[in-house]
């Protein structure tokens, strides 16, 4: 009889603190979906199926979306993702794209007629021009997103993956060459 | 003048003591090669930006003349190494790891080695402040010749600001074969010393200390004679045991002054400048002898070659032509590595080009080279940890890099690494330790460069999404006054606000149609 | 010409895990001749079951591993576990004895951790330790030394093959009547007896510093380890902290309280103390790396030693010691790390 009331009388102080907890130190943003979002690599390119990296982050933050849905992230996004959250890491999941290198819009200049809709298209206003001027990509901005191809009337747009140059060119790792 | 008897004390853990292997070069005297007709110089032989390319096809030049321009603050200028016509301007091979070809002048050669008056002589230097002997070392278009070949100038005044304690020369040159440093101090041990003088002056430095390995009891006596004859008391010679890699820019700041370059820094840091002798050399040539950088000295050695030796080269040569100096290739060459054993990369073709790094040609003989692809389990025996030299375990680093985890790798300071090599030669199982590594720190900056971009991208994309945002705020603003305005206003105010604003398009249209017209005339 | 490529450094590297464990062979055969002098032949039949044993074993575990059996099995570390444990067991003791505890060692310590390389635990003492719990009676049935004369038969090289092949004794003679328990075991018993070190040390089966024949094996050990230690196949860390581990915990006891405890000198040459330091403790996959860990490690070693044999349940405490601080391995390599260049 005594243990029953001891045990109640805990559980009712031991629920008392943890509401007294949540309530004074709950906290109102959502720093997990900032967290999220700094580890997806910007591309709002939307192959996620959510309109841009943000959305994404907040939806994996809320539960409602997995973290193997991001290809430019790539294996060391979900890596990254699955340590932040405590998760299995899992591998990319083939419905929403594949891992592919890096490539950079490229506008084919004899063809480009100045429409502005790539312009309007890029996420990251990384493509410079006006009204009937000549568009062109500014390549170090370029994230490769892919979204300016469709809108362009002309099809001058190609993705291209630029060659490694000496200062962005990575050793390769010993179980690479050994598997070749 | 102050010498130093006693060898420095060791200073730092772990190295490895290897064996020389340097008399096989050493017995000859410096040989020329001869300017071959063909020179392909890349424009980027440094760290930090490409020079930009002076000259086009079908110029003439002359020897010394620039022909690429420095990019930037890092950078350094190329210049022709000897006199003849450009014939092309192109992506060609270099001398990289991964193989990779860069811009790069073609050169042919009339024969004639006619120089040009560059400017960059003054024999009474120390009339010349030390900013102008700064900005001729980087016209001359010096870098570090030990191996690294950062923009010399570009080290020095980023130093200058900090007030420098002492130059640090570094004659160590600790890794097996290569001796073109010790070669260059046993021929030209009096324009060494004048160089390091200049430098004194263009640092404002009160004193210098070569680092020399003992062992290298020729090229001391040298120096100590040139020492005696010159007479400069600010220069003082520091012996160090021969350890490799007591010669690594870090390790001999350490164990000449005792104090550690902070891992996030550098030794101008801690008031202290390292520079290789040869670089000294070219300062020499540079300010004494008008000359700007367009030779130097490389050791050419190993048992692939018949006659192995040291050769002064111009830049831009086919290493296959220093082979042929040096008695061409044995039977069974199997490896050509630019640098040396420990350190060096792999090299798959000899028509590459000689360039500003190239301190060594190692050439592997049949055998000398066991490198076994098969590669035991780590055994957890700390040989690896004991001979590093600047106290990593590798051994931890490799269970995290092999594991995939590298941001553990690099809170376990795998950027520390120097890629000495000394792990590896250790390591009883032969796991490649030193490229395990290689790949983590270039894997990481990469993802440091990535994460860097995506921060930038997010930036752009947010002031973006903003300026949209109000874009359409005022959009809206102005649709809202209009309504009201026209649903406050009377009927014929109405009246006269639409046929106004027909004007207004009836004027565009006649003002866009009126060209045509006048063309069509 | 056109050339391969590969990885720096382009030089032979120096040495191989192959070269390593055949140089800890080499240096068991002194504290092997020792104990056979000593003990009579039946080490050396311990050894050949066991490395028998021990390359069947390991051979099963590659092929059912996928990993190739030539370089592997080359290595000999298979072999070394394999003697180390022949050193732990009486000279009698059955061949399936033998078997099983190197097929446990093999199989389950080494391989089904992850193989070399990969085991927390000394697959040689985890060994030991399985059997002499699963057979205490084989385990514990020393033979006196051949030199000693306290009323036992000794079998000669015939039948102790035949006992081993066969578990059956010639005729007349019992395990009771050929066996005798080891010094340490002589020496717990009679302490709790409350005879002292000066009267136990006069008894038949102790020598000039420990047990008879066992102090030799260690003298021998330690020759062995020296060579090693000299041709860096072990550091001087761990045996060294061992050893001092040991030496000051007993020294501090007995000076506390001489009648009732040994003198340090006892237990540096008892039982496997020297042994166990050069070949056991120093173990490199089951160690830790940093030279301050190693240090605490083997200090730790040596006084759990002593704690365990005089206040445990066993006569000997190498094997549990070794074993226990393999456990804490992990958390020292974690807390002792050396400072790295150009970092606080």
């Amino acid at each position: 009889m005594i243990a029953i009331i001891t045990i109640g009388l805990l559980a009712l102080a031991l629920g008392l603190a943890l509401g007294f907890a949540a309530d004074r130190f709950r906290i109102s943003k959502n720093p997990v979906a900032d967290q999220i979002n700094n580890l997806l690599p910007q591309t709002q390119c939307g192959q996620c199926n959510f309109p841009g990296c943000r959305p994404y982050a907040e939806a994996i933050a809320a539960g409602e979306a997995d973290i193997n849905q991001c290809p430019p992230g790539g294996e060391a996004t979900i890596q990254a993702l699955a340590k932040l959250l405590g998760r299995d890491i899992k591998s990319l999941d083939p419905d929403y794209g594949e891992e592919k290198p890096l490539a950079i819009a490229v506008i084919d200049e004899d063809l480009c007629i100045g429409c502005t809709l790539c312009i309007q298209a890029c996420p990251v206003d990384a493509i410079l021009g006006a009204s009937k001027q000549m568009h062109t990509v500014i390549v170090s901005e370029c994230t490769g997103c892919d979204l300016c191809v469709e809108p362009c009337p002309v099809d001058c747009i190609d993705m291209v993956v630029p060659e490694p140059q000496p200062g962005n060119w990575k050793w390769p790792s010993p179980e690479q060459r050994v598997s070749q | 003048m102050e010498q130093q008897d006693k060898i420095m004390p060791r200073r730092f853990r772990g190295g490895l003591k290897l064996l020389p292997n340097k008399i096989q070069s050493t017995l000859t005297p410096i040989r020329h090669v001869p300017i071959p007709d063909k020179l392909v110089v890349p424009l980027s032989q440094h760290i930090g930006r490409e020079a930009m390319p002076l000259v086009k096809a079908g110029d003439k030049v002359c020897k010394g003349q620039p022909i690429g321009a420095a990019d930037g603050e890092v950078s350094a200028p190329v210049h022709a190494p000897t006199s003849g016509i450009v014939e092309s301007i192109g992506m060609h091979p270099v001398p990289h790891p991964g193989g990779l070809s860069a811009l790069c002048v073609v050169l042919r050669s009339d024969g004639k080695d006619r120089a040009i008056d560059t400017g960059l002589a003054c024999l009474d230097y120390l009339s010349l402040s030390p900013g102008e002997i700064q900005g001729r070392i980087q016209q001359a278009g010096i870098t570090g010749l030990g191996g690294a070949v950062y923009p010399t100038a570009a080290k020095m005044s980023k130093a200058e600001d900090r007030g420098i304690k002492a130059l640090i020369v570094n004659a160590a040159e600790c890794e097996p074969i290569i001796s073109c440093d010790d070669m260059l101090m046993r021929e030209h041990a009096d324009d060494l010393i004048t160089g390091i003088q200049i430098m004194l002056h263009a640092m404002s430095a009160p004193r210098a200390l070569i680092g020399i390995e003992r062992d290298k009891k020729r090229a001391i006596t040298a120096l100590e004679k040139a020492l005696a004859r010159i007479g400069d008391e600010r220069i003082v010679l520091r012996k160090i045991y021969s350890i490799y890699p007591a010669g690594g820019e870090r390790q001999l700041v350490q164990v000449l002054t005792g104090q550690e370059v902070p891992h996030d820094g550098f030794p101008q840091d801690i008031g202290y400048l390292s520079q290789n002798v040869g670089t000294a050399l070219a300062i020499k040539h540079a300010l004494i002898d008008g000359q700007p950088l367009i030779s130097r000295i490389t050791t050419v050695a190993g048992k692939g070659v018949h006659l192995p030796g040291n050769l002064e080269v111009r830049l831009g040569t086919p290493i296959a032509d220093l082979v042929a100096a040096c008695g061409g290739y044995h039977d069974g060459a199997e490896a050509l590595v630019m640098g040396g054993p420990m350190m060096g990369f792999s090299l798959t073709d000899d028509r590459l080009p000689v360039v500003k790094g190239t301190n060594c040609i190692a050439v592997a003989g049949p055998s000398e080279l066991e490198q076994t692809d098969f590669v035991m389990p780590c055994i957890r025996c700390g040989k690896c940890a004991q001979v590093c030299p600047v106290s990593l375990q590798p051994e931890e680093l490799y269970w995290q890099i092999k594991g995939g985890d590298l941001d553990k790798a690099a809170k376990l300071s795998v950027d520390a690494c120097i890629e000495c090599g000394c792990c590896d030669y250790v390591c009883p199982s032969h796991i490649p330790l030193a490229q395990y590594f290689r790949y983590a720190k270039s894997e990481l900056s990469a993802r440091d460069r990535q994460q860097q971009k995506s921060q930038l991208a997010k930036h752009r994309f947010e002031d973006r999404a903003g300026r949209i945002r109000i874009e359409e705020d005022a959009r809206q603003a102005r649709l809202t006054a209009r309504k009201k305005r026209l649903a406050e206003g009377s009927q014929q105010e109405r009246e006269r606000q639409i046929s106004a604003s027909v004007q207004r398009a009836q004027a565009k249209t006649d003002a866009t149609v009126e060209p045509d017209q006048d063309l069509g005339e | 010409m056109k050339f391969e490529s590969q990885f720096a450094p382009h030089i032979t590297p120096s040495g191989s895990v192959r070269r390593m464990m055949q140089r800890v062979l080499k240096a068991l055969v002194p504290a092997a001749m020792a104990h056979v002098y000593f003990f009579g032949p039946g080490l050396i039949f311990n050894i050949v079951i066991a490395g028998g044993v021990a390359l069947a074993a390991e051979a099963a575990m590659l092929r059912l591993r996928g990993l190739p059996l030539r370089p592997y099995l080359l290595d000999f570390s298979a072999l070394v576990t394999a003697v180390l444990i022949a050193f732990t067991l009486p000279p009698l003791t059955p061949w399936w004895v033998t078997a099983t505890g190197v097929t446990f060692a093999i199989v389950i310590a080494k391989h089904l951790y992850g193989g070399l390389g990969q085991n927390p635990f000394n697959p040689a003492m985890t060994a030991y330790v399985v059997l002499l719990v699963s057979f205490p009676v084989y385990m514990t049935s020393w033979l006196p030394p051949l030199n000693v004369d306290i009323g036992i038969a000794h079998p000669d090289f015939g039948d102790s093959l035949f006992y081993l092949f066969t578990g059956r004794l010639p005729a007349g003679q019992m395990m009771d009547t050929i066996t005798a328990a080891s010094p340490l075991d002589v020496t717990r018993n009679q302490l709790a007896q409350a005879m002292n070190y000066s009267e136990i040390k006069n008894g038949p089966l102790f020598g000039n510093f420990a047990g008879k024949g066992w102090e030799w094996i260690g003298i021998y050990s330690a020759l062995g380890g020296m060579w090693l230690l000299y041709k860096g196949v072990i550091r001087w860390q761990i045996p060294t902290f061992m050893l001092l581990g040991l030496f000051v915990t007993a020294a501090v006891m007995y000076l506390l309280n001489p009648g009732a405890y040994v003198p340090s000198g006892f237990h540096l040459f008892a039982g496997a103390a020297l042994f166990g330091a050069f070949f056991i403790a120093t173990d490199p996959v089951t160690a830790p790396i940093s030279p301050l860990g190693q240090k605490i490690y083997g200090a730790c070693i040596g006084i759990l030693v002593y704690v365990i044999r005089t206040w445990g349940g066993f006569p000997d405490g190498v094997a549990f010691a070794v074993l226990f601080m393999n456990m804490t391995t992990p958390l020292i390599d974690h807390y002792t790390r050396p400072r790295v260049y150009g970092h606080d």
